[in-house]
């Protein structure tokens, strides 16, 4: 569905992805794993068109992308939740996600998503009229991911979506997350995280300074010996 | 021009006299220049030359304050102001005085003095003003200085309107005798380009301009930032300042009109066009400009292309010059020189001459 | 004249030349929220809407069919201003593009003189914007009132479509947060443009709004709204619009203020203490009196 052919990033001078090359299946969850300035964010701006490749090619559904801007990204089924959430936090949660679902054309679908967000995050429904600003760290993040939901995105891309969440409310959104897939969404789950990334996932790529150096099963790398003592903490 | 100068050469250090040969020999052809000019030259070369010095002036003096801080100033034309009023009041002479400023107060009236201190006490009242809106303005960061200091031109513009008893309010101020030559101008000027050169080329201004894009850093001044500003801005309004006073001696007829929009957007297009923070950049740009406006200026009167007949079209200058400058802005927005200098002691290094001849062989 | 009529005379006053910078303020501010740009040439739309208006007049085109082209014409060059100047500037640091509205209105004015001169022109306002009625012993002209309820009008307007449309939600999370912005799919060069189309259909109604009141036109009509916006866009709060229209009547009070309280000759000094203002307002609340933090950038 997705495939990165040696991609190259440049932030000014600086080559932050020195040739990334990986790929995601159709209805796959597939997770990037890697320490503090690997370039995971940087991978995934680049996926959804915030970044551009100086080299190499993106392609998805075979269609090469890496030229297209952020909204013909969504056009084609691929969200981002970007990393820090970055809500909206003067508009309301309603507004939050109707954002979200700004390219849908089709009202009464967006009704019923929106009814499915609220099912699958029940606070937000308590605040629908509040400001995003105002939320809690965890609604927002919970109120980041419906936001990413409501454009009905067949490739969801997610970067760090535990950061900073206390453990039960990891444990809903990585519950969530197979949901998500169950339902069918391809999911491409950027985590430090990796214990449980690899629990949920089906295979993962490790990444370092720029590099992927190893892709597997899921449950290959969970017994990988680089990958225990570097990632999983033993 | 030759990028090769500025470019970083691995040669070896200069020594003393190549570095005073480095120095000596654009003020040996400006002397030369000057000197011909001044003999064989028409009177309206010898104005554009003129104007080209006190541009200089005005240039080198808002990059010392803009490349040291980091932070834009659109008020310095008001220093400016400052410095051509204070100084053409002061030697007013008494019998004019009376004439002209009837309603000037007692201690003004009487008083005449000689061009040298005028000046001086012109820029040192442009420095006071600058020393006194700084503490508050420079305070603030990013575009907001250029906001506040904006603010500041037009109160300035206000105040030399209404102040009629010594500025004329909007009419024309006349009478201000012809002191500045092309001596004077080019005298300060090189002060000017000495003073911006110590001031921008110390290990602390290396410093400063080495932070200046930093956000983080311009968006917490502290106190020693604070203070920092406060001298090159200081410093800066007391060039701007004799500028101004150089320049009223020498158009000897103005009204506060010259000291506002245009005149700011003639000097930020130099600046612009040099490059931020270099000084060498700073009179490149002074001379392009100039030399390109006056170019552009004769050509508003219409000419004939052959065949074709060009009608006058006054204004097109001004038109031609901003879109070089918005051309500028988004295709070379470091300037001409990105903030580099041309060092010319490089010329008089025998190695340089070596690699810069061993380049082209290859 | 009693204390009380002469309140509601300087009312009326405050009220509608704070209606004409609110006007202006708002595109200044909608601009400077997405893109971080003081648009300068700003006020060079309020000259294109009365240039345009004038001749359609002079063709004998009614007011109000005058009027609405004209509008449409500020918001067309406001259109093609961002096309040609600020979009390839975009992202730059914020003095170069500062910088570059600078040169937009040297060019807009400079094309002003060279195709209609440089002299003003009388503006002929209809009658219903150049009567001077009295009511007992106010003397109230006609535009004032009908600046006051037509920017009323535009106000609630405005704030329906920002609080409501798809279009006007997306404007204000773009002026949040660009980024955020564009990974919902909001096309952020088609919030921009309206943002500048609206803007500078709103300068061109403060443009006509300001002919009829002053009486004449001329190339450099904008220059002093302009600036006088912007000091009511920082008041606000540089960046929001409820900012820029609260900035817009609080600069208009405060002006009609000043008038009244400093004693005559130094009157003339008012605008040097309203730029006095601007400044002290930038210091002890640099987000302005509505205070909102400034946001990060990317
Ligand atoms: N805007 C930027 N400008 C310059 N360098 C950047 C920028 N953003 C990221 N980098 C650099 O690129 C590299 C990769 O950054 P990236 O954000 O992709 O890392 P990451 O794997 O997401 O890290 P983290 O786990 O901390 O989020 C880092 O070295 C970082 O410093
Ligand atoms: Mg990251």
């Amino acid at each position: 569905m997705l495939r990165l052919e040696n991609v190259e990033v440049f932030y000014g001078n600086i080559r932050a992805l020195k040739g990334v090359s990986f790929s995601v299946r159709e209805g796959e969850l597939v997770t990037l794993i890697g320490s503090n300035g690997a370039g995971k964010s940087t991978t995934l701006n680049t996926i959804v068109g915030l970044l551009h490749p100086r080299q190499g090619a993106i392609l998805y559904e075979d269609e090469p992308i890496h030229r297209l801007s952020p909204f013909q990204m969504i056009q084609r089924g691929i969200s981002l939740c970007p990393e820090g959430r970055r809500i909206f936090g003067n508009l309301t949660v309603d507004d939050n996600l109707r954002m979200g679902a700004i390219q849908r054309r089709d009202p009464e679908g967006v009704r019923q998503d929106r009814e499915w967000v609220y099912a699958l995050f029940p606070v937000l429904a308590e605040r629908l009229h509040q400001l995003g600003g105002t939320l809690s760290g965890g609604e927002q993040q919970m109120l980041a991911i419906g936001r990413s939901l409501m454009s009905r995105p067949r490739l969801l891309l997610m970067d760090e979506p535990s950061l900073g969440l206390a453990p039960v409310l990891v444990q809903t959104i990585f519950q969530t997350l197979q949901q998500l897939k169950a339902q069918g969404t391809t999911i491409l789950l950027v985590e430090q995280n990796a214990h449980q990334a690899l629990e949920i996932a089906d295979r993962g790529y490790i990444l370092e300074t720029g590099r992927i150096i190893l892709g597997d099963a899921a449950a290959t790398l969970r017994t990988n010996k680089l990958v225990v003592q570097s990632y999983l903490g033993g | 021009m030759d990028d090769s100068l500025s470019r970083p050469v691995s040669v070896a250090q200069p020594t003393t006299w190549q570095r005073y040969a480095g120095v000596a020999t654009p003020l040996l052809l400006l002397l030369l220049v000057t000197l011909y000019i001044q003999g064989a030259s028409s009177a309206y070369i010898q104005r554009v030359w003129i104007i080209l010095g006190l541009d200089i002036i005005l240039v080198a003096s808002l990059n010392l304050f803009n490349g040291f801080t980091g932070v834009f100033s659109l008020g310095h034309v008001g220093f400016m102001a400052i410095g051509a009023y204070v100084s053409a009041i002061l030697t007013l002479p008494l019998e004019k005085k009376a004439i002209n400023l009837p309603d000037l107060p007692a201690w003004l009236a009487h008083i005449q003095l000689g061009f040298f201190p005028a000046i001086l006490i012109g820029g040192l009242a442009a420095t006071l003003v600058a020393l006194a809106i700084g503490r508050p303005v420079l305070r603030l960061s990013g575009h907001y200085v250029a906001v506040a200091t904006l603010a500041f031109l037009v109160i300035v513009r206000v105040i030399l309107i209404n102040a009629t008893p010594y500025t004329r309010g909007s009419r024309t101020f006349s009478g201000t005798p012809a002191y500045t030559t092309v001596w004077w101008v080019y005298g300060w000027a090189l002060v000017t380009i000495y003073v911006a050169w110590r001031v921008l080329r110390s290990p602390y201004g290396r410093a400063m301009l080495a932070q200046r894009e930093d956000r983080a850093a311009a968006r917490s001044v502290g106190v020693r930032v604070l203070r920092s500003r406060m001298w090159a801005f200081g410093i800066s309004a007391f060039l701007t300042g004799v500028a101004g006073a150089l320049w009223g001696h020498y158009i000897l007829s103005f009204s506060p009109n010259a000291f506002y929009f245009a005149e700011t957007f003639s000097i930020i297009t130099m600046l612009v066009v040099g490059g931020m923070g270099s000084i060498s950049g700073s009179v490149i740009g002074a001379i392009l400009v100039v030399l390109l406006s006056e170019v552009l200026r004769n050509l508003e009167g219409g000419f004939s292309l052959g065949v074709v007949q060009i009608p006058p079209l006054y204004g097109m200058s001004q038109i031609l010059m901003a879109i070089l400058f918005i051309g500028i802005l988004i295709f070379r927005r470091e300037g001409l020189l990105g903030g580099r200098e041309i060092d010319l002691t490089k010329l008089f290094v025998v190695d340089y001459w070596r690699s810069v001849f061993r380049r082209k062989e290859v | 004249m009693s204390f009380f009529e002469y309140g509601v005379q300087q009312l009326i006053n405050a009220l509608s030349i704070g209606s004409l910078y609110a006007l202006m303020a708002i595109g200044l501010a909608m601009v400077f929220g997405i893109l971080r740009l003081i648009n300068f040439a700003h006020g060079d739309l309020m000259m294109v809407a009365s240039y345009t208006a004038l001749f359609l007049l002079i063709d004998g085109f009614p007011f109000l069919g005058a009027a609405i082209v004209a509008v449409v014409v500020a918001a067309i060059a406001g259109l093609a201003m961002e096309r040609v100047a600020y979009r390839p500037i975009r992202g730059a640091p914020d003095v170069a593009m500062l910088l570059t509205s600078f040169a937009v209105t040297i060019v807009l004015e400079n094309v002003a003189v060279l195709t209609v001169g440089a002299r003003s022109r009388a503006f002929p306002a209809p009658p219903f914007l150049s009567t001077v009625f009295t009511l007992g012993n106010l003397t109230v002209s006609s535009v004032n009132v009908v600046a006051i309820v037509t920017t009323a009008i535009l106000l609630v307007l405005l704030t329906f479509f920002v609080r409501r449309t798809d279009t006007g939600i997306s404007m204000r999370a773009a002026a949040e947060d660009l980024v955020a912005a564009q990974l919902m799919g909001i096309n952020i060069n088609r919030v921009i443009a309206y943002a500048f189309a609206i803007g500078s259909g709103l300068a061109g109604v403060a443009g006509l709004l300001w002919a009829a009141k002053v009486g004449k036109v001329d190339p450099f009509m904008g220059f002093s709204p302009v600036l006088k916006a912007f000091i009511a866009a920082v008041i606000g709060g540089f960046g929001t619009i409820p900012g820029a229209v609260v900035g817009g009547y609080v600069l208009g009070f405060l002006e009609i203020f000043l008038q009244g309280i400093l004693p005559g000759q130094s009157s003339a000094y008012r605008d040097a203490f309203v730029f006095g203002i601007l400044i002290l307002v930038l210091l002890i609340r640099p987000n302005g009196i509505l205070g909102v933090q400034e946001r990060e950038e990317i």
